[in-house]
């Protein structure tokens, strides 16, 4: 009997923690008030004490606290205001979003800055989970560049401060390049990069002019995508990649540089990768601005300083403009305790002279403001560097040309399945008209609509 | 008198009930945390499997949507079946290898050895699995890995879709063996060593007493191990991901169903990612369900 009574005690206490905690964690489909939303805010330096400010970030927090410790020790008021942590979000931009989604389900706080890709922004614009910026970007808007103010934009809102520019950069070794006869102000399209290639190949049969690896990275494709107008879906959200002009002229002329033999099979970030850069198997690669930061190619080649040097990329897949993900930005997320301290604060660290100018000192990364640009800083710091000013010079000679893709809310979801088959079709794994049905398949099965 | 027998009869009936909940207390924390960090966390998962939700906003009711997208979708087959390859591939050599080396082990030979080569063959399964794979990741790289020095080829192991998954199974049977090992020697040791010497008083070799002794009354270990063995490689994540993929997004033609239910996370989808999950909570219970219908003692069952 007692055993009976023992077991339905039991029974009930498990019945009503599972009720309770499926109350608790159930999603708040009301609508319902946001914690996080009470904000503490704002600016309340009254009592002296200054405010703290958290801002999350991906990779490695040290850039970042470099930079902020260096903006609130150059700005005597906003060091006065303001104290500033940063915390790391993951490994990459995908995981800061991660940790956005989590804290906005949670209702919790989780930091008053968050550093994302442009990618991330049409998710959280269209969810309204994103403080508007417009009249901090209004005040130095003069002084942007139009790529700068595309990337504080989604759709009518202003919701993010630029931070990192990510324009498209070739990169080439100019001793192999010279010595081969290829001269990079001649070649202007696919044709002429295939033809430099197998130039090169005549005196160095095993050294590539770009690398495409199995699977190639996404970043690849959308540089391309992003400049020759290319979309995966129609305005209502229906994909329709097979039907996409710029879509299929970039795998048409990827897929005619693999077939020419003059892209190595190898993966971004492998250990082949790193290495062919060190024995001159990988002699020139298209990438971004940020593929020029002291931690990447002066590493992976080191002992070939003054080797390399810098241009703008020849016409591919029908254009030259494009991006690498419009760049990286800050927001403010809706769940910040001090929104107007946090959008205070990154505007000006990203967008004014002086912050834009500690920006370009810290991070090697192109500035955003226009003043900046100008400032004699850049060649000071560039003549030491591992690609001579041409760096600097490339990234601005780009910067007029920078184009975002038309990133949907799903795009995280779309990029993981479309690579995929874009690799299959530039190695003839499958053929394009397959790989893209397959892709408007695959996007309308697992994402149903991309705005929906 | 009476008096004295009802406060005996009292304090017998409290020893009872205290008895009876002392277990339950003893199992209490766990009953708390399995409650807490994974019936709740179940329940609700199977509650967002029928939502459209990214973990904030509107959550929509899609009643059994994400299951019917799942099932119709390419990618996801395509991981069953890798999901598949990988389990089966791995079964034998190391359920047959971990059985034949603890044989080994407990023979008389091995006797003074065993203290050198049980921790030998255990190692990899202390090594973390992320330290492993990347060096697998290394031995097996196109121009600058050890097996393509060494064979002077130029093969893409871990490129090649008709190889890649083999690499990940070779990894996985060189990590797994000394585990199972450990169990089946464990196994090993509750049989009675008069069973064997009555065998070989009756004429029985060997291999006789291996097949007709030992393999029988180790089926509650094989049972064991072979279940504990699906469960982990249904589960399989880490080791092909890293190896084949390192930081970019594994191809579907190795990837397991475990980086459906990532890719949906990462892309906000948890609604497709909890049906993901349940699903293959489906196949891990058949998988295992079935083992233990092959593997059942049927002799107990009966009697």
């Amino acid at each position: 009997m007692k055993n009976k009574t023992v077991k339905k005690a039991l029974a009930i206490l498990l019945g009503c923690t599972m009720a309770f905690s499926m109350v608790a964690c159930g999603p708040d489909n009301e609508g319902g008030e946001n914690k996080a939303e009470k904000t503490e805010d704002s600016t309340d330096t009254g009592t002296g004490e200054k405010t703290k400010l958290i801002g999350m970030c991906w990779g490695s927090t040290e850039t970042y606290s470099k930079l902020s410790d260096a903006i609130l020790a150059e700005n005597a008021e906003l060091g006065d205001k303001y104290e500033i942590e940063w915390v790391l979000g993951g490994e990459g931009d995908g995981e800061v979003a991660e940790k956005i989604r989590l804290a906005l389900s949670a209702n919790e706080y989780m930091a008053d800055i968050a550093v994302l890709n442009y990618t991330q922004i049409p998710e959280f614009a269209e969810e309204g989970v994103l403080n508007d910026l417009s009249e901090n970007i209004k005040t130095y808007e003069s002084d942007l560049t139009p790529a700068a103010l595309n990337l504080s934009k989604y759709k009518a809102q202003t919701i993010a401060v630029p931070f990192e520019v990510k324009s498209k950069v070739w990169y080439y070794r100019q001793d192999i390049f010279d010595e081969c006869g290829v001269d990079t102000a001649a070649v202007k399209n696919t044709d002429d990069l295939i033809a430099a290639g197998k130039k090169i190949q005549e005196k160095y049969p095993n050294s590539y002019i770009w690398n495409f690896g199995k699977p190639t990275a996404g970043y690849d494709f959308y540089m391309t995508l992003s400049g020759n107008g290319a979309k995966f879906c129609d305005d209502e959200g229906n994909y329709c990649l097979s039907k996409d002009e710029g879509v299929r002229k970039m795998l048409e002329d990827y897929k005619k540089l693999v077939d020419a033999g003059v892209v190595m099979d190898v993966a971004d970030w492998s250990t082949d990768w790193e290495a062919a850069f060190a024995d001159e198997s990988i002699v020139s690669t298209l990438g971004a601005g940020w593929l020029g930061q002291d931690s990447f190619l002066p590493t992976y080649a080191e002992g070939q300083k003054g080797k390399w040097n810098c241009t703008t990329w020849p016409e591919i897949g029908g254009t030259t403009a494009g991006s690498d993900a419009g760049g990286s930005v800050m927001v403010v997320p809706t769940f910040s305790r001090h929104p107007e301290a946090a959008a205070e604060f990154i505007s000006y660290m990203c967008l004014s002279e002086q912050g834009s100018l500690s920006c370009y000192d810290i991070t090697a990364c192109l500035p955003i403001n226009v003043k900046a640009q100008e400032n004699d800083l850049l060649n000071e710091k560039v003549e030491n560097g591992f690609f001579g000013d041409s760096i600097i010079n490339a990234q601005l000679a780009a910067l007029d040309n920078l184009a975002i893709f038309n990133y949907t809310p799903k795009a995280a979801s779309e990029q993981d399945i479309v690579t995929e088959y874009f690799t299959k079709a530039i190695y003839g794994e499958m053929s394009i008209d397959d790989a893209l049905k397959a892709c408007d398949n695959d996007l309308s099965t697992a994402i149903g609509n991309a705005y929906q | 008198m009476q008096s004295k027998g009802n406060a005996s009869q009292k304090n017998s009936k409290n020893s009872n009930v205290k008895k009876k909940l002392i277990p339950y207390l003893f199992i209490l924390p766990f009953i708390i945390s399995f409650v807490l960090f994974f019936a709740i966390p179940a329940i609700y998962s199977l509650r967002l499997s029928f939502l459209n939700y990214k973990g904030y906003g509107q959550a929509k009711f899609v009643g059994l949507g994400n299951y019917s997208s799942l099932l119709e979708y390419s990618a996801f087959w395509k991981a069953v079946k890798n999901t598949f390859f990988y389990f089966l591939t791995h079964l034998v050599p190391v359920m047959l290898g971990a059985f034949l080396i603890a044989l080994v082990m407990q023979g008389k030979a091995m006797m003074r050895m065993q203290k050198v080569f049980k921790p030998v063959i255990f190692l990899p399964q202390i090594v973390p699995v992320m330290a492993t794979a990347l060096t697998f990741r290394i031995i097996f790289a196109k121009n600058t890995g050890a097996i393509n020095q060494i064979l002077g080829t130029n093969a893409a192991w871990l490129e090649n879709p008709a190889t890649m998954r083999w690499c990940v199974v070779l990894m996985v049977v060189w990590r797994s063996i000394g585990w199972f090992m450990v169990i089946f020697l464990a196994g090993l040791t509750t049989i009675s060593k008069d069973i064997n010497e009555a065998a070989i008083i009756d004429g029985a070799n060997n291999v006789q007493i291996v097949t007709k002794i030992t393999v029988p009354l180790m089926k509650p270990i094989f049972l064991f191990a072979f279940v504990m063995d699906a469960i982990g490689s249904f589960k399989i994540y880490t080791e092909p991901n890293i190896m084949i993929a390192g930081t970019s997004t594994l191809t579907t033609d190795a990837a397991p169903i475990m980086n459906i239910i990532t890719t949906n996370i990462r892309g906000g989808n948890f609604g497709m990612a909890s049906a993901a999950g349940w699903l293959l909570f489906l196949l891990i219970l058949i998988i295992s369900v079935m083992e233990m219908l092959l593997l059942r003692d049927k002799g107990t069952d009966k009697g």
